[in-house]
């Protein structure tokens, strides 16, 4: 399969910004935890501290006259994302892909 | 049956002609060259014209080398489709520095042994992520109905090469809609079938989770026959599936016979225009169909379906992106960066709802066989629009051509657009959804809506 799974990079951005369980909470599977409570943020994150770190961390420079355009596309894919954030799911719902060896 | 050298003809009255001895295939293909030829500073369909090629292949057919049943049909590919001898573009500049396609691709080779005969390779949004057809380094394919307007994207050039008559018929890709996008925008039939059902072999990715081939024409007996001799299992797309080929053409005498057949409501009935609504209420009633049903948690596919691509398609191109960011069109650059730097947890989250998802759906296909919904909220918007207003609300093109598309390929369902001509407007389509597999039973709803004058193509 040609499948990409995005740049890894979760850690870098603030807790508010991911829909991500607590912390532990994947590795309590006996608990059949949901997902955290919170699953969107409440708070809008600093975009643009957001993108020139995530950037620096994945080494894509970003050249000023591509920034406002790149900031204005971050904010957009939030607001898309949403609906997907809200979604609550099973826990053992593992992804479609099918890697065959 | 209209003249096989006239731009109405459709490739199966051409095949037609050819095998009766009625045409030479080279009569065809210079008729063909000579509408592109006339109609390119209008529409701006084509990046590659493969003349010579072509005229060698026609005169092979009529030596009676090759044979089938797209003898002599002229086709043109989305120019993400291997062309033996040219770089690859897939809409971009960076690509010309690539190498060399030393093959066609899978779906090319397919079409040719049944006869048919490569004209060129065909305009489309950059590395695919469009549902505009505009390109910033080879000019916007333009609309044929009005050249003023978009094509819809991204196989842009196939919708304007495939309306204007240059060609009968192109084929193009569909990753979020961009075969029924400019399908619906240029009034065409278009066929996005089952996910890993035609192989992508020779064809440059963009994400590998969604990339569909398919027809675009302007009949769908062109959809079925070119449809069934792409079918078969390819070891070079791991994607592809090894059911046995199920030939749709036979099928297309069946008539809806009992198909159950419902509208989709709620997600698919809000936030469109209502000559988008209209299409659908016209050919619902045509069908007898009145039941409505609610595909669940369509917003959140769409927005699945967004993050996947957006996270996919940036890893693809990342490399790219950090040495050669200025070679890019300036409208898929900062969606491309913007998107490389989205969360991990959102993707593995997205396919994980993937399958939640294909189970509702699944549950649905039950209850019925056919499921109608908008192919675009719109018809075509002008040329260079950003913004436009559905259902009241501002909201930007680019994002939102596709709105109803992407909850349906998100999960590899097939499609078959049914296009609606609208006197004194512009055209707009309406899209059949089967379930997995049934591309045929998508195939017989639309012949039955052209059978009875509902859907047609316009004239070229």
């Amino acid at each position: 399969m040609r499948t990409g799974f995005g740049t890894g990079f979760a850690r870098l951005i603030p807790a508010s910004a991911l829909a991500s369980d607590p912390p532990g909470a994947a590795g309590c599977l006996s608990l059949r935890l949901r997902e955290g409570r919170k699953k969107v943020a409440d708070e809008k994150p600093d975009i643009a501290r957001l993108v020139d770190e995530a950037a620096k961390a994945i080494g894509l420079t970003i050249a000023p006259e591509y920034r406002a355009n790149v900031l204005v596309n971050y904010e957009r894919s939030l607001a898309i994302a949403r609906p997907l954030l809200e979604v609550e799911l099973d826990d053992e719902l593992t992804p479609a892909p099918v890697f065959r060896p | 049956m209209s003249d096989p050298l006239a731009k109405q003809a459709t490739a199966s009255e051409i095949a037609g002609a050819v095998m009766s001895g009625k045409v030479k295939a080279a009569a065809v293909v210079e008729a063909a060259l000579t509408r592109i030829e006339t109609s390119e500073a209008r529409v701006n369909a084509f990046t590659d014209v493969v003349a010579d090629r072509a005229r060698k292949r026609a005169a092979e057919i009529d030596s009676g080398l090759h044979r089938g049943p797209l003898a002599g049909v002229p086709f043109a590919v989305k120019n993400l489709f291997d062309i033996k001898g040219l770089p690859t573009r897939a809409g971009s500049k960076i690509n010309l520095d690539g190498p060399i396609a030393a093959r066609d691709g899978a779906l090319v080779r397919k079409l040719e042994a049944a006869g048919a005969i490569l004209v060129g390779g065909l305009n489309m949004g950059e590395y695919a992520y469009d549902f505009t057809g505009e390109n910033a380094h080879y000019g916007p394919s333009r609309n044929p109905h009005d050249p003023t307007r978009m094509t819809g994207g991204s196989s842009g050039g196939s919708g304007a090469a495939v309306a204007s008559g240059e060609v009968p018929l192109a084929l193009g890709s569909d990753t979020n809609g961009s075969i029924r996008v400019p399908s619906s925008l240029c009034g065409l039939f278009g066929l996005k079938p089952t996910y890993g059902r035609l192989s992508r072999a020779g064809s440059f990715p963009f994400v590998d989770a969604f990339d569909h081939l398919g027809p675009i024409a302007r009949s769908v007996a062109d959809l079925a026959l070119s449809f069934d001799v792409m079918q078969g299992w390819d070891p070079d797309d791991p994607v592809c599936t090894d059911r046995p080929a199920e030939p749709t053409v036979p099928e297309l005498r069946e008539g809806i016979g009992n198909l159950r057949i419902a509208i989709a409501g709620d997600y698919f009935a809000q936030g469109a225009e209502p000559e988008a609504l209209e299409a659908v209420a016209t050919v619902a009633k045509a069908l007898g169909a009145s039941r409505r049903i609610v595909i669940q948690q369509a917003a959140a596919a769409r927005s699945a379906a967004y993050v996947i691509t957006a996270i996919e398609g940036s890893q693809l191109h990342l490399p790219r992106l950090r040495t050669r960011p200025q070679d890019f069109d300036p409208d898929t650059r900062e969606r491309f960066m913007a998107g490389a730097l989205l969360p991990g947890a959102w993707y593995v989250k997205a396919q994980r709802f993937r399958r939640q998802y294909r189970a509702q759906v699944q549950k649905l296909f039950g209850e019925v066989d056919i499921i109608l919904a908008p192919a675009t909220p719109c018809t075509a918007p002008k040329i260079g629009q950003v913004m436009m207003k559905l259902g009241g609300v501002e909201l930007p093109v680019r994002a939102n051509l596709g709105l109803y598309t992407q909850p349906i390929s998100f999960i590899g369902l097939p499609v078959v657009v049914a296009p609606l001509q609208r006197p004194g407007g512009l055209p707009i389509g309406v899209q059949i959804i089967a379930n997995h597999y049934k591309e045929a039973a998508a195939l017989r709803v639309a012949r039955h809506l052209e059978k009875q004058g509902v859907a047609s193509a316009p004239p070229a």
